[in-house]
């Protein structure tokens, strides 16, 4: 126990002495706060607090105190900054809940065709490979088009597109552990196929998947509200950044530049703030670099 | 006329590969006997390690073992037996000890587990006897409920307890602490019995905290810890220095005695098997070529790749020439015909690139494969 928590605190002074981590762990604890008091900032509409409330107006207003994002439509016109507030707390969602699955997913593939070889790893990474045979916004524009517009359905897209990546990258380290001496060793104790799997493989094999997984996390709700834009994603008037700045493109060119500058500058600040810290996790966590300080 | 514990057959095995067919084994006879130490020695890559990993049945994905027999204790037929079977065998009758011990060892798990384990996979009944027993005096919570669900698996059942038990971290713990403590108890002692000094640290270091040679200790202990019939000790000394190599060895052979095992050192250094073997197998390039008891082999041997491998071993104060044989092992894609030493041998003739000679005795217990023994008068083969 001991020297994980030396390990630990040697983690954390570096991530106290890395700048570029500070500002990316600060713009992500800025995202969750906000996240997590929304409640509080903007009461909910209720039953559904990711619809935001309709306003009466016929164009949008620019930002005053009533309206301090102003306001966007028109899919019946709502307040911006009641839609960016929300819009992170579905960005959280989104981004978790379809990194959690992706992973869930492309591990048990991954595994298990890295694990069983012959045909049950031609057939799985066939499988994998028709799904990177796509690009991956073609892919999840395809199915969130057949699937209709709704955020489970945004979400299940972005699940289809990612897991294949996770899949691959963790047959290949399954692969490479699975001709370590240590696997062989096990086997020649007399373990069986389950526990070399679970026991010696997978948890040598996991961690660049799950290094991975966490930097792609910004890069989830860019998707997504990349497919939002597209008008893909979700509906709307939804609480969502990306639908937000779609229905904001039609106003910009008339001076209205807050509908797309203040959701914008939301996804910019979630994007940038999880690829600063993925960048500095990389650097801290890299045993090449990380002694070199010291 | 005593037992063998493992007798190896006209064994033959073949590797796909990319460029062909290789033939690693090219028809080994192997016997190990009660009690002994078998050494096996050759040159690199010529087929020893993949003799002792088929007695295991542990080899690579694109070996093929076209023919031969591996019979274990005069009954047992090892190639023939199911995979969950070989597992029973495997690690409880027949253990063996890796190369290098540095890449042996699972790197994130303590030592403590990792001979745990081997407890945990062959042991279990014992260890959950134990651990009932040693819960009697001690009560604690849930201690009334794991009693139970430990006696349930004693007499082979799944408790549904366990099943619920094991679904919830909390209570897995618990479920599991007195066996673990037991575990813990009995992988200690191992340690203690391969010398290594403070069990209760080293037992919760993990691999990259040790030195070669108390990794090799280490090893040495997960192999012995359930009292194999066998060991297989696949160059146990090679990655460590001389007086490590020693101290191993010694161990290796006191804790031979007290347990009354067989051993089979497979290595390159004659030295090590003069020092510790009974009787050794040389082996060329996937065939062996002489079997004799160590004395007669170092004294008189009589294949002359035994007498060119004794000839290159350097002595302090020689003044000759070291000998080497010249060439290499030969392509297992591509084997010479006939004898496969042929073209190395000074003595070839035009039969040894024809037929394949057979072990044949030449005296009691001395076995040589070669046309050209005693004086080319092979009437046999």
């Amino acid at each position: 126990m001991e020297p994980r928590l030396k390990e630990l605190r040697f983690n954390l002074y570096r991530i106290r002495n890395n700048p570029i981590s500070l500002i990316g762990l600060g713009l992500i604890i800025f995202n969750i706060v906000i996240a997590l008091i929304a409640p509080v900032i903007v009461p909910p509409n209720r039953p559904n607090p990711y619809k935001i409330p309709k306003i009466f107006s016929t164009e949008p207003l620019p930002p005053t105190s009533e309206h301090p994002f102003g306001t966007s439509g028109p899919s019946g016109y709502y307040d911006i900054f009641y839609g960016v507030v929300w819009g992170s707390r579905m960005s959280l969602r989104i981004s978790f809940t379809v990194i959690s699955a992706a992973l869930a997913i492309g591990i048990i593939i991954g595994t298990i065709a890295g694990m069983c070889g012959g045909i049950i790893d031609e057939v799985l990474m066939r499988t994998t490979d028709v799904f990177f045979a796509l690009p991956g916004l073609v892919l999840a524009m395809a199915v969130a088009s057949v699937l209709g517009r709704t955020i489970m359905n945004l979400m299940g897209a972005l699940i289809i597109t990612w897991w294949p990546g996770f899949a691959r990258l963790i047959r290949g380290e399954v692969l490479k552990i699975k001709q370590e001496t240590y696997v062989e060793a096990a086997r020649a104790v007399g373990a069986d196929f389950f526990t070399v799997m679970f026991k010696h493989v997978l948890p040598n094999a996991i961690f660049p998947v799950i290094i991975t997984a966490s930097m792609n996390l910004g890069s989830i709700v860019m998707a997504a509200a990349t497919l939002s834009f597209l008008g893909l994603g979700a509906e709307p008037g939804t609480a969502e950044w990306g639908a937000i700045i779609s229905e904001g493109r039609n106003w910009m060119l008339q001076g209205a530049w807050w509908t797309t500058f203040f959701p914008g500058m939301a996804i910019f600040i979630y994007v940038l703030g999880w690829n600063l810290l993925g960048d500095a996790f990389r650097d801290i966590l890299d045993p090449k670099l990380r002694r070199t300080i010291l | 006329m005593t037992e063998n514990v493992v007798e190896v057959r006209d064994l033959k095995i073949n590797f796909t590969t990319y460029e062909g067919i290789m033939k690693v084994l090219d028809g080994v006879n192997l016997r190990i006997r009660k009690g002994e130490v078998l050494g096996l020695v050759g040159e690199t890559g010529c087929g020893k390690t993949m003799t002792g990993r088929a007695i295991m049945r542990i080899l690579p994905s694109n070996a093929i073992v076209v023919n031969g027999e591996i019979n274990f204790e005069g009954k047992t037929e090892l190639l023939k037996l199911k995979e969950d079977e070989m597992r029973n065998i495997r690690g409880k009758q027949i253990s063996m000890i890796f190369q290098e011990p540095r890449r042996a060892l699972h790197p994130t798990l303590n030592v403590g587990n990792q001979i745990s384990e081997v407890y945990e996979l062959h042991m279990k009944e014992e260890i959950l006897k134990t651990a009932l027993k040693e819960m009697d005096e001690y009560q604690g919570p849930f201690s009334n409920t794991i009693r139970g669900i430990y006696a349930g698996e004693l007499e082979g059942k799944k408790p549904v307890l366990k099943k619920i038990f094991d679904r919830i971290p909390f209570l897995r713990g618990s479920l599991n602490e007195p066996k673990k403590g037991v575990l813990i108890d009995k992988s200690r002692k191992m340690l203690g019995m391969v010398q290594i000094p403070d069990p209760e640290r080293v037992s919760e270091q993990y691999p990259h905290e040790l030195s070669g040679g108390m990794m090799q200790r280490v090893l040495i202990s997960i192999a012995l810890a359930c009292n194999p019939k066998l060991l297989i000790a696949d160059e146990p000394t090679t990655s460590v220095d001389v007086t490590t190599q020693a101290k191993l060895l010694d161990l290796i052979m006191d804790l031979k005695k007290s347990y009354g095992g067989s051993i089979l050192l497979i290595t390159h250094n004659l030295a090590v098997v003069a020092e510790t073997c009974d009787r050794v197998c040389v082996m060329y390039a996937g065939t062996i070529v002489e079997e004799a008891e160590t004395g007669t082999l170092f004294n008189e041997p009589i294949h002359p790749y035994t007498k060119g491998l004794l000839a290159a071993i350097p002595i302090i104060g020689r003044k000759k020439e070291l000998k080497s044989i010249p060439g290499f092992v030969p392509n297992f894609l591509n084997p010479p015909s006939g004898c496969r030493f042929h073209p190395r041998c000074n003595l070839a003739e035009e039969i040894c690139s024809e037929k394949k000679p057979s072990l044949v005795e030449v005296e009691k217990g001395h076995f040589v494969a070669c046309h050209k023994l005693l004086g080319g008068l092979d009437g046999d083969v």
